[in-house]
Protein backbone atom coordinates (compact mmCIF):
# COMPACT_ATOMS: atom_id res chain seq x y z
CA UNK A 1 0.00 0.00 0.00
CA UNK A 2 1.70 3.06 -1.10
CA UNK A 3 1.86 6.06 1.96
CA UNK A 4 -1.26 7.63 1.19
CA UNK A 5 -3.47 4.58 0.63
CA UNK A 6 -2.18 4.04 4.00
CA UNK A 7 -2.99 7.37 5.87
CA UNK A 8 -6.53 7.86 3.67
CA UNK A 9 -7.47 4.03 5.04
CA UNK A 10 -6.92 5.45 8.58
CA UNK A 11 -8.57 8.81 7.82
CA UNK A 12 -11.77 6.94 6.07
CA UNK A 13 -12.06 4.93 9.21
CA UNK A 14 -12.21 7.50 11.80
CA UNK A 15 -14.73 9.82 9.54
CA UNK A 16 -17.07 6.40 9.37
CA UNK A 17 -16.59 5.66 13.36
CA UNK A 18 -16.77 8.64 14.84
CA UNK A 19 -19.16 11.23 15.02
CA UNK A 20 -18.62 13.86 17.42
CA UNK A 21 -14.89 14.90 18.25
CA UNK A 22 -13.98 16.32 21.57
CA UNK A 23 -11.29 19.27 20.25
CA UNK A 24 -8.21 20.46 23.13
CA UNK A 25 -6.40 23.73 21.96
CA UNK A 26 -2.74 24.29 22.70
CA UNK A 27 -2.15 27.64 23.89
CA UNK A 28 0.56 29.88 25.02
CA UNK A 29 2.17 30.00 28.12
CA UNK A 30 5.34 32.11 29.95
CA UNK A 31 7.56 29.29 30.39
CA UNK A 32 7.23 25.46 28.75
CA UNK A 33 9.64 22.37 28.53
CA UNK A 34 13.25 22.75 27.40
CA UNK A 35 12.49 19.84 24.77
CA UNK A 36 9.06 20.53 23.69
CA UNK A 37 7.65 20.72 20.22
CA UNK A 38 7.22 24.16 19.00
CA UNK A 39 7.36 25.23 15.36
CA UNK A 40 6.41 28.44 13.06
CA UNK A 41 3.08 26.40 11.36
CA UNK A 42 0.00 25.35 12.98
CA UNK A 43 -0.41 21.61 13.58
CA UNK A 44 -3.40 19.56 14.01
CA UNK A 45 -3.67 15.78 15.87
CA UNK A 46 -6.68 13.13 15.49
CA UNK A 47 -6.09 10.47 17.75
CA UNK A 48 -7.08 7.12 15.65
CA UNK A 49 -6.54 4.20 18.60
CA UNK A 50 -4.96 3.94 22.25
CA UNK A 51 -4.45 6.64 24.28
CA UNK A 52 -2.49 9.86 23.28
CA UNK A 53 -0.20 11.30 27.00
CA UNK A 54 0.90 14.94 25.85
CA UNK A 55 1.77 18.42 27.43
CA UNK A 56 0.55 21.63 26.63
CA UNK A 57 -0.47 25.11 27.72
CA UNK A 58 -3.47 25.40 28.56
CA UNK A 59 -5.42 28.23 30.68
CA UNK A 60 -1.78 29.78 30.65
CA UNK A 61 -0.51 26.51 32.51
CA UNK A 62 1.34 23.39 31.98
CA UNK A 63 -1.15 20.65 31.80
CA UNK A 64 -0.42 17.05 31.29
CA UNK A 65 -3.49 15.40 29.30
CA UNK A 66 -4.80 12.21 27.84
CA UNK A 67 -6.60 11.89 24.55
CA UNK A 68 -8.76 8.87 24.16
CA UNK A 69 -9.46 7.84 20.38
CA UNK A 70 -11.76 10.32 17.92
CA UNK A 71 -10.42 13.55 20.10
CA UNK A 72 -8.20 15.77 18.43
CA UNK A 73 -5.86 18.39 19.53
CA UNK A 74 -5.01 21.74 17.80
CA UNK A 75 -1.64 23.44 18.29
CA UNK A 76 -1.34 27.17 17.03
CA UNK A 77 2.06 28.04 15.44
CA UNK A 78 4.65 29.32 17.76
CA UNK A 79 2.64 27.18 20.28
CA UNK A 80 4.45 24.26 22.39
CA UNK A 81 3.34 20.73 23.06
CA UNK A 82 5.06 17.92 24.70
CA UNK A 83 3.94 14.16 23.08
CA UNK A 84 5.23 11.68 25.24
CA UNK A 85 5.15 8.40 22.76
CA UNK A 86 5.16 5.82 25.43
CA UNK A 87 1.85 4.41 25.26
CA UNK A 88 0.00 2.61 22.60
CA UNK A 89 -1.83 4.71 20.28
CA UNK A 90 -2.26 5.82 16.90
CA UNK A 91 -2.50 9.21 15.88
CA UNK A 92 -2.57 10.99 12.51
CA UNK A 93 -1.04 15.11 12.61
CA UNK A 94 -1.24 17.42 9.79
CA UNK A 95 0.92 19.80 9.49
CA UNK A 96 -0.08 23.54 7.38
CA UNK A 97 3.33 24.72 5.92
CA UNK A 98 3.11 28.05 3.83
CA UNK A 99 3.59 25.70 0.48
CA UNK A 100 2.46 22.11 1.79
CA UNK A 101 0.59 20.20 3.86
CA UNK A 102 2.69 17.57 6.13
CA UNK A 103 0.73 14.32 7.15
CA UNK A 104 2.55 11.89 9.64
CA UNK A 105 0.76 8.78 10.71
CA UNK A 106 2.69 7.75 14.30
CA UNK A 107 2.00 4.55 15.60
CA UNK A 108 3.87 3.87 19.46
CA UNK A 109 3.79 1.27 22.03
CA UNK A 110 4.09 1.30 25.70
CA UNK A 111 8.14 0.84 24.92
CA UNK A 112 8.02 3.76 23.19
CA UNK A 113 8.58 2.05 19.59
CA UNK A 114 7.42 4.03 16.69
CA UNK A 115 6.44 3.63 13.34
CA UNK A 116 5.45 6.35 10.82
CA UNK A 117 4.22 7.10 7.53
CA UNK A 118 4.98 10.40 6.13
CA UNK A 119 2.70 12.16 3.11
CA UNK A 120 3.07 15.51 1.96
CA UNK A 121 0.50 17.45 -0.21
CA UNK A 122 2.34 20.00 -2.39
CA UNK A 123 0.05 23.21 -1.64
CA UNK A 124 -0.87 25.33 1.41
CA UNK A 125 -3.94 25.08 2.55
CA UNK A 126 -6.77 27.34 0.59
CA UNK A 127 -9.97 28.32 0.21
CA UNK A 128 -12.22 26.32 2.32
CA UNK A 129 -9.43 25.10 3.96
CA UNK A 130 -7.52 28.24 5.00
CA UNK A 131 -10.24 29.52 6.21
CA UNK A 132 -11.28 26.10 8.76
CA UNK A 133 -7.68 26.74 9.93
CA UNK A 134 -8.48 30.42 10.99
CA UNK A 135 -12.05 29.13 12.36
CA UNK A 136 -9.46 26.72 15.16
CA UNK A 137 -6.80 29.22 15.58
CA UNK A 138 -9.41 31.44 16.76
CA UNK A 139 -10.97 29.54 19.13
CA UNK A 140 -7.71 28.72 20.44
CA UNK A 141 -6.89 31.93 21.12
CA UNK A 142 -10.46 32.36 22.88
CA UNK A 143 -9.42 29.36 25.08
CA UNK A 144 -13.24 28.46 25.14
CA UNK A 145 -15.24 25.35 24.56
CA UNK A 146 -17.30 25.68 21.46
CA UNK A 147 -19.85 23.21 19.98
CA UNK A 148 -18.48 24.16 16.42
CA UNK A 149 -14.56 22.99 17.35
CA UNK A 150 -15.23 18.80 16.71
CA UNK A 151 -17.03 20.00 13.48
CA UNK A 152 -14.64 22.45 12.38
CA UNK A 153 -12.00 19.59 13.05
CA UNK A 154 -13.61 17.41 11.12
CA UNK A 155 -14.50 19.54 8.21
CA UNK A 156 -10.51 20.41 8.39
CA UNK A 157 -9.72 16.49 8.26
CA UNK A 158 -12.36 15.98 5.53
CA UNK A 159 -10.66 18.97 3.21
CA UNK A 160 -7.27 17.27 3.80
CA UNK A 161 -8.72 13.91 2.71
CA UNK A 162 -10.02 15.63 -0.61
CA UNK A 163 -6.66 16.97 -1.07
CA UNK A 164 -4.86 13.48 -1.14
CA UNK A 165 -7.36 11.91 -3.69
CA UNK A 166 -5.33 12.43 -6.72
CA UNK A 167 -1.96 13.38 -5.59
CA UNK A 168 0.15 12.60 -8.40
CA UNK A 169 2.16 15.62 -7.52
CA UNK A 170 0.09 17.95 -10.24
CA UNK A 171 2.76 20.61 -11.61
CA UNK A 172 1.42 23.77 -10.49
CA UNK A 173 0.99 27.22 -12.90
CA UNK A 174 3.60 29.94 -13.29
CA UNK A 175 0.98 32.12 -12.39
CA UNK A 176 -0.25 29.77 -8.95
CA UNK A 177 3.93 30.27 -7.86
CA UNK A 178 3.56 33.74 -8.41
CA UNK A 179 0.09 34.22 -6.32
CA UNK A 180 2.16 32.30 -3.40
CA UNK A 181 5.19 34.40 -3.42
CA UNK A 182 3.27 37.09 -3.09
CA UNK A 183 0.57 36.11 -0.37
CA UNK A 184 3.66 35.16 1.39
CA UNK A 185 5.21 38.51 0.94
CA UNK A 186 1.88 40.30 1.96
CA UNK A 187 2.27 38.09 5.00
CA UNK A 188 5.75 39.71 6.04
CA UNK A 189 5.12 42.98 4.91
CA UNK A 190 1.59 43.61 5.93
CA UNK A 191 2.81 46.04 8.75
CA UNK A 192 4.56 48.25 5.86
CA UNK A 193 2.11 50.80 4.35
CA UNK A 194 1.78 48.34 1.27
CA UNK A 195 -0.93 49.02 -0.63
CA UNK A 196 -2.03 47.35 -4.31
CA UNK A 197 0.07 50.01 -6.42
CA UNK A 198 3.41 49.11 -4.17
CA UNK A 199 2.65 45.46 -4.75
CA UNK A 200 2.95 45.16 -8.23
CA UNK A 201 5.60 47.56 -8.68
CA UNK A 202 7.42 45.15 -6.23
CA UNK A 203 6.63 42.18 -8.59
CA UNK A 204 6.83 44.03 -12.13
CA UNK A 205 3.10 43.80 -12.74
CA UNK A 206 0.13 46.49 -13.33
CA UNK A 207 -2.17 46.92 -10.80
CA UNK A 208 -5.16 45.44 -12.10
CA UNK A 209 -3.27 42.16 -13.30
CA UNK A 210 -2.25 41.71 -9.56
CA UNK A 211 -5.88 41.91 -9.09
CA UNK A 212 -7.17 38.96 -11.39
CA UNK A 213 -4.02 36.99 -10.24
CA UNK A 214 -5.50 36.64 -6.49
CA UNK A 215 -9.38 36.81 -7.71
CA UNK A 216 -8.45 33.49 -10.17
CA UNK A 217 -5.82 32.01 -7.69
CA UNK A 218 -6.99 32.93 -4.39
CA UNK A 219 -10.80 33.14 -4.96
CA UNK A 220 -10.62 36.78 -3.40
CA UNK A 221 -9.65 39.95 -4.26
CA UNK A 222 -5.63 41.82 -2.91
CA UNK A 223 -7.45 44.09 -0.47
CA UNK A 224 -9.89 41.41 1.11
CA UNK A 225 -6.78 39.17 1.59
CA UNK A 226 -4.37 41.77 2.91
CA UNK A 227 -7.39 43.04 5.52
CA UNK A 228 -7.24 39.17 6.61
CA UNK A 229 -3.81 39.41 7.52
CA UNK A 230 -4.02 42.48 9.00
CA UNK A 231 -6.99 41.73 11.08
CA UNK A 232 -5.64 37.97 12.11
CA UNK A 233 -2.81 39.97 13.83
CA UNK A 234 -5.00 42.57 15.29
CA UNK A 235 -6.71 39.66 17.00
CA UNK A 236 -3.18 38.28 18.01
CA UNK A 237 -1.86 41.14 19.25
CA UNK A 238 -5.51 41.87 21.05
CA UNK A 239 -5.55 38.99 23.02
CA UNK A 240 -2.17 38.12 23.56
CA UNK A 241 -0.50 41.74 24.48
CA UNK A 242 -1.15 44.90 26.41
CA UNK A 243 -0.34 47.49 23.76
CA UNK A 244 -2.60 50.31 23.10
CA UNK A 245 -5.05 50.16 19.74
CA UNK A 246 -3.11 52.74 18.50
CA UNK A 247 0.08 51.16 18.77
CA UNK A 248 -1.69 47.65 17.41
CA UNK A 249 -2.96 50.30 14.43
CA UNK A 250 0.44 50.91 13.71
CA UNK A 251 2.03 47.98 13.72
CA UNK A 252 -0.45 45.93 11.58
CA UNK A 253 -0.38 48.66 8.33
CA UNK A 254 -4.10 50.43 9.17
CA UNK A 255 -3.89 54.54 8.93
CA UNK A 256 -5.02 54.58 11.82
CA UNK A 257 -7.00 53.01 14.95
CA UNK A 258 -10.85 54.68 14.25
CA UNK A 259 -10.27 53.27 10.73
CA UNK A 260 -9.07 49.75 12.08
CA UNK A 261 -11.65 49.37 14.22
CA UNK A 262 -14.26 49.85 11.60
CA UNK A 263 -12.94 47.77 9.75
CA UNK A 264 -12.12 44.81 12.89
CA UNK A 265 -15.68 45.47 13.23
CA UNK A 266 -17.40 44.47 10.08
CA UNK A 267 -15.32 41.41 9.85
CA UNK A 268 -15.99 40.38 13.78
CA UNK A 269 -18.92 41.50 14.30
CA UNK A 270 -16.84 42.85 17.31
CA UNK A 271 -15.28 46.00 18.64
CA UNK A 272 -12.25 46.11 19.48
CA UNK A 273 -12.22 46.47 23.57
CA UNK A 274 -15.21 43.58 23.31
CA UNK A 275 -12.62 41.29 21.68
CA UNK A 276 -9.81 42.10 24.01
CA UNK A 277 -12.51 41.90 26.75
CA UNK A 278 -13.48 37.91 25.55
CA UNK A 279 -10.36 37.10 24.32
CA UNK A 280 -7.81 38.45 26.66
CA UNK A 281 -5.83 36.31 28.71
CA UNK B 1 39.03 35.20 14.05
CA UNK B 2 37.68 32.42 13.06
CA UNK B 3 37.52 31.47 9.51
CA UNK B 4 34.29 31.89 7.03
CA UNK B 5 32.76 28.70 6.98
CA UNK B 6 30.12 27.48 4.53
CA UNK B 7 27.78 25.00 6.09
CA UNK B 8 25.10 22.76 4.69
CA UNK B 9 22.55 20.56 6.68
CA UNK B 10 20.00 18.27 6.61
CA UNK B 11 17.57 17.66 9.42
CA UNK B 12 15.38 14.53 9.37
CA UNK B 13 13.49 13.17 12.56
CA UNK B 14 11.46 9.98 13.15
CA UNK B 15 8.09 11.53 13.05
CA UNK B 16 8.82 14.86 11.30
CA UNK B 17 6.33 16.85 13.05
CA UNK B 18 8.37 19.37 14.73
CA UNK B 19 12.02 18.45 15.83
CA UNK B 20 13.31 18.82 11.81
CA UNK B 21 12.23 22.37 11.78
CA UNK B 22 13.14 23.17 15.30
CA UNK B 23 16.73 21.94 14.54
CA UNK B 24 16.63 23.57 11.45
CA UNK B 25 15.79 27.04 13.03
CA UNK B 26 18.53 26.16 15.84
CA UNK B 27 21.20 25.53 13.85
CA UNK B 28 20.63 28.39 11.14
CA UNK B 29 20.67 30.63 14.27
CA UNK B 30 23.60 29.48 16.11
CA UNK B 31 26.04 29.75 12.87
CA UNK B 32 24.54 33.09 11.93
CA UNK B 33 25.61 34.35 15.20
CA UNK B 34 29.37 32.82 14.67
CA UNK B 35 29.44 34.88 11.29
CA UNK B 36 29.24 31.14 9.19
CA UNK B 37 26.97 30.89 6.39
CA UNK B 38 24.42 28.24 6.52
CA UNK B 39 22.26 26.48 4.84
CA UNK B 40 19.49 23.96 6.07
CA UNK B 41 17.44 21.35 4.15
CA UNK B 42 14.32 19.75 6.28
CA UNK B 43 13.49 16.44 5.41
CA UNK B 44 9.74 16.15 7.52
CA UNK B 45 6.52 15.10 7.28
CA UNK B 46 6.19 18.66 4.77
CA UNK B 47 8.71 16.93 2.12
CA UNK B 48 11.99 18.68 1.54
CA UNK B 49 11.88 22.09 2.31
CA UNK B 50 14.79 24.31 1.15
CA UNK B 51 16.43 22.01 -0.76
CA UNK B 52 20.49 21.75 -1.38
CA UNK B 53 21.56 22.23 -4.76
CA UNK B 54 24.79 21.43 -6.70
CA UNK B 55 25.74 24.90 -6.43
CA UNK B 56 25.54 25.13 -2.73
CA UNK B 57 27.37 21.47 -2.41
CA UNK B 58 30.03 22.85 -4.12
CA UNK B 59 30.45 26.05 -1.86
CA UNK B 60 29.93 24.19 1.11
CA UNK B 61 32.93 23.12 3.88
CA UNK B 62 30.93 20.97 5.84
CA UNK B 63 28.13 19.14 5.89
CA UNK B 64 25.82 18.15 8.93
CA UNK B 65 23.28 15.79 8.84
CA UNK B 66 21.38 14.22 11.32
CA UNK B 67 21.20 9.99 11.34
CA UNK B 68 17.92 9.83 13.49
CA UNK B 69 16.62 8.94 10.06
CA UNK B 70 17.56 7.81 6.70
CA UNK B 71 18.19 10.52 4.94
CA UNK B 72 17.23 11.04 1.06
CA UNK B 73 19.98 11.45 -1.38
CA UNK B 74 23.08 10.52 0.94
CA UNK B 75 25.22 10.21 -2.29
CA UNK B 76 25.90 13.82 -2.66
CA UNK B 77 27.87 14.48 -0.31
CA UNK B 78 30.03 11.48 -1.00
CA UNK B 79 33.93 12.86 -0.67
CA UNK B 80 32.87 15.71 1.77
CA UNK B 81 33.81 16.72 4.95
CA UNK B 82 30.35 15.22 6.92
CA UNK B 83 29.61 15.38 10.45
CA UNK B 84 26.71 13.38 11.90
CA UNK B 85 24.82 13.99 14.70
CA UNK B 86 21.30 13.10 16.38
CA UNK B 87 18.18 15.65 16.90
CA UNK B 88 18.77 15.86 20.33
CA UNK B 89 22.32 16.49 19.95
CA UNK B 90 21.26 19.30 17.38
CA UNK B 91 18.22 20.72 19.99
CA UNK B 92 20.57 20.19 23.41
CA UNK B 93 24.07 21.94 22.75
CA UNK B 94 23.74 23.68 18.81
CA UNK B 95 26.75 26.00 19.45
CA UNK B 96 28.96 22.56 20.63
CA UNK B 97 27.88 21.36 17.14
CA UNK B 98 29.23 24.45 15.28
CA UNK B 99 32.30 24.86 17.46
CA UNK B 100 32.83 20.87 16.66
CA UNK B 101 33.03 21.92 13.14
CA UNK B 102 35.86 24.26 12.91
CA UNK B 103 38.07 21.36 14.23
CA UNK B 104 36.70 18.89 11.81
CA UNK B 105 37.38 21.43 8.99
CA UNK B 106 41.47 20.59 7.76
Amino acid sequence: MNRFAQINACIDQLLTTRVSHKVWFASHTDNYPENAFLVKFSRIIYVLEGEYLTAIGHMGEYKKIVLQAGEVIFIPAQTWDLPDWYSDCRALTILFGHYQIGMSLTESSAEGKISVVKATINEALQQEGFYLEKVLNDLALSQRQSPVSGCVAEALLRYCREKTVDKEELPQSVTHYKWRAITLYLQKNFGAGITRETVALEYGISANHLSRLFREEGGMGFNEYLTLVRIDRVKMLLSQYQMTISEIASRTGFKDSSYMGRVFRRHTGMTLGEYRASYGR
Amino acid sequence: MAPALNIVAVTSCTTGIAQTYMAADVLERCARTKGYAIKVETQGALGIINPITPIDLRCADVVILTDDMAIDDVARFAGMTVVTVTIDDILSAPHEIIDRLTGSQK
